[in-house]
């Protein structure tokens, strides 16, 4: 198991120096000069030739490559154009609320598709199932910003129970945390619960056939307990590949929740270092999201040997 | 100890009902070991579940019967009073060991789950106990080998697993259905005696479910014949084997391989299908097939009819007509054969 731990580990060295090679040439590939680009069109060419000599444009792009992945390994994503801080001091500055959200969302995520998935297949043979699956499809099709104004105009404005906006950290009280995050973090969890549900309840559903199951049944086993303990478990392991790509994905920053609801996350960032052609920043935190992907797939990997004893890897 | 009274179990498809088990009727005394022999989609594993209500309804239905166990009708009994008989008196074990273990939970976690769903047992004596049923079942190591997975495991002894669960908690009746038709020859010879010294040792009643009328030779003392959802002969095994009364059962067992044979006897395959049980053939379900079938097969649907102490068939010959036929026929055939 460590083994093939250190393994994968291993093998994340060339997908994220694949990555590093596409996030570096996001400046090269973009039309015009990057410095011209980040001044604007009326900066003086002194201005401008000292910009590339900050960022040292002014060097081959091969030269330029090795120096900037040189800084990367050593921990220095370079500086923000914008606000001369650290690349890196501003990312994790921002990792706080996107954390808080994902984490949110993800509660919420598995505490309603968990049982609802339990409950549908246990009245698998009445209206209940073709009813949640159109409840499941409407879920997955409602669009995350029109869905999030309803809630603001409904919970926020019309009977205001929460915030319309804003974000207080976990420090300043889990009440306070709660209150601020719940709208964007149901918002989130909205549209992947009907996802999540759906691949439980299929899962579910195959199991609930299988030879093993009536086995469960045949020692007397309670129906309930059949459904939570065996083809539960069963049916996790297929759905934990989903919600891995939806942890990762909110991990990533959800630019538009963060922007409605004005919280001062990942995606956020992304949008305004965007906005302000803050390069180093953009670059920064596109292989800060590349690489929360690698990792989680990677950790889910590992979760499947405990899921499934029948995944050994060494 | 059971007694199943004019059984029906019928199953609701998009194309009709198909009558899985067909008015049957039979009892088994405790520590009896009986056969139930039939082809395949003879309704002899709708029949092994219904005695276990571990048909999934829908689509099973049952339109008629009684399943006593103990005096009491399993069919109208509660969910929650049947789990207290399933796998704690009655128990079941099923064809293909190989997928009917769950993959995900240490052998130890199985067979704890059925000692401790019947018995009020700690963990430690539960423990224990399985330990002993591993012992008991011929599994080498059970301390260690408790703790490993399904697929650690060969069929054979996954097999054997399967029995100590379903052995877990003394039951009264084990139903085995195909036991052994997943494994190879030399492991089902093992399995087979397995259960023959399980019955010798615990008096266990054991149903024994198989298309392979050599593991009713084996181990039965009573063997029920079936075809098309009904019993179609039933006697001792003596009666079935040497003093078969109907054509299924005789052309049955003419499509078996013989050990004993000279090796030169040939195997005569029932030529057909087994019948649709939705829309079944007029008067007899097997005249399509039979080979001493007359114009009275294509009206009368026999029942079953004494012909010994015990041995009922079900045919519209009597045994002195049916020897009559069958003699002719072997006859026609040896001259086949040397001509």
């Amino acid at each position: 198991m460590i083994k093939y731990t250190l393994r994968r580990l291993f093998s994340l060295i060339p997908v994220m120096f694949i990555v590093s090679i596409i996030v570096f040439m996001i400046v090269h590939l973009t039309p015009g000069n990057p410095a011209t680009l980040i001044l604007g069109e009326e900066s003086t060419k002194e201005s401008v030739a000292q910009l590339e000599k900050q960022l040292g444009l002014d060097k081959p792009l091969l030269v330029q490559f090795f120096y900037w992945l040189k800084n990367i390994l050593m921990g220095d994503f370079g500086q923000s154009v914008y606000s001369s801080e650290p690349v890196l001091r501003i990312i994790l500055n921002h990792i706080g609320p996107t954390f808080s959200l994902t984490i949110f969302a993800l509660i919420l995520i598995l505490l309603i598709a968990i049982p609802t998935a339990i409950f549908v297949v246990w009245k698998r043979n009445s209206l209940l199932d073709p009813l949640f699956i159109s409840v499941t499809l409407l879920g997955v099709s409602i669009p995350e910003f029109w869905f999030a104004i309803l809630l603001v105009l409904g919970f926020a404005v019309t009977f205001p129970i929460f915030p319309v906006a804003g974000y207080a950290a976990f420090g300043d009280g889990v009440l306070n945390w709660i209150y601020h995050l719940f709208l964007p973090a149901f918002v989130l969890a909205a549209v992947e619960i009907g996802l999540v549900a759906r691949m439980l309840r299929d899962g579910m559903l195959e199991a609930v056939n299988q030879d093993y199951i009536r086995t469960a049944r045949a020692k007397g086993v309670k129906e309930s307990i059949v459904l939570m303990k065996h083809v539960f478990s069963n049916a996790l392991i297929p759905t934990t590949t989903v919600i891995a790509t939806i942890v990762a994905g909110l991990m990533g920053g959800t630019v538009i929740i963060e922007t409605i609801f004005t919280i001062p996350g990942i995606g956020q960032l992304l949008i305004d270092s965007i906005y302000r052609r803050d390069y180093p920043v953009i670059q920064g935190v596109i292989l800060f999201i590349a690489a929360i992907y690698v990792l989680v797939n990677l950790f889910v990997d590992l979760l499947y040997t405990f899921l499934d004893p029948r995944i050994r890897y060494d | 100890m059971l007694e199943v009274k004019n059984l029906k179990a019928y199953i609701d498809v998009d194309a009709g009902v198909v009558k899985a088990v067909d008015d049957v009727s039979f009892s088994i005394k405790a520590g009896e070991t009986v056969g139930i022999v039939g082809e395949s989609g003879s309704g002899k594993s709708v029949l092994a579940l219904s005695l276990m209500q571990l048909n999934p309804k829908p689509p099973v239905f049952y339109p008629q019967g009684e399943i006593l166990f103990e005096g009491q009708n399993l069919l109208t009994m509660k969910e929650s009073e049947l789990r207290k008989i399933r796998g704690n008196k009655i128990s079941m074990i099923f064809q293909d060991p190989m997928s009917s273990l769950n993959p995900i939970f240490r052998i130890e976690k199985q067979l704890i789950e059925a000692i401790r769903t019947h018995q009020d047992l700690s963990r430690k004596d539960a423990e224990r106990k399985a330990i002993e049923l591993l012992t008991d079942v011929g599994i080498p190591d059970p301390e260690r080998r408790m703790r490993d997975y399904p697929h650690q495991f060969s069929g054979g002894m996954r097999q054997r697993v399967m029995i100590a669960i379903a052995l877990a908690c003394r039951p009264k009746l084990l139903i085995a259905d195909e036991p052994t038709t997943a494994l190879d020859v030399t492991i089902q010879a093992q399995i087979l005696e397995l259960l023959a010294s399980i019955q010798k040792k615990y008096g266990t009643a054991i149903i024994i479910i198989t298309h392979d009328l050599g593991v009713v030779a084996k181990l039965a003392d009573r063997v029920m014949v079936m075809y098309s959802g009904r019993i179609v002969e039933e006697g001792s095994t003596a009666d079935i084997f040497y003093r078969t009364s109907m054509p299924y059962t005789w052309s049955l067992l003419r499509s078996m391989p013989n050990i004993g044979s000279a090796g030169n006897e040939r195997l005569v395959p029932i030529q057909g299908q087994p019948p649709n049980l939705i829309t079944p053939p007029k008067g007899c379900n097997f005249n399509p097939r039979c080979l001493f079938a007359g114009p009275e097969c294509l009206e009368v649907d026999p029942v079953l009819a004494e012909r010994g102490n015990g041995h009922l068939a079900a045919c519209v010959l009597s045994q002195r007509e049916f020897n009559e036929r069958k003699r002719q026929l072997e006859a026609v055939e040896r001259e086949g054969v040397r001509g």
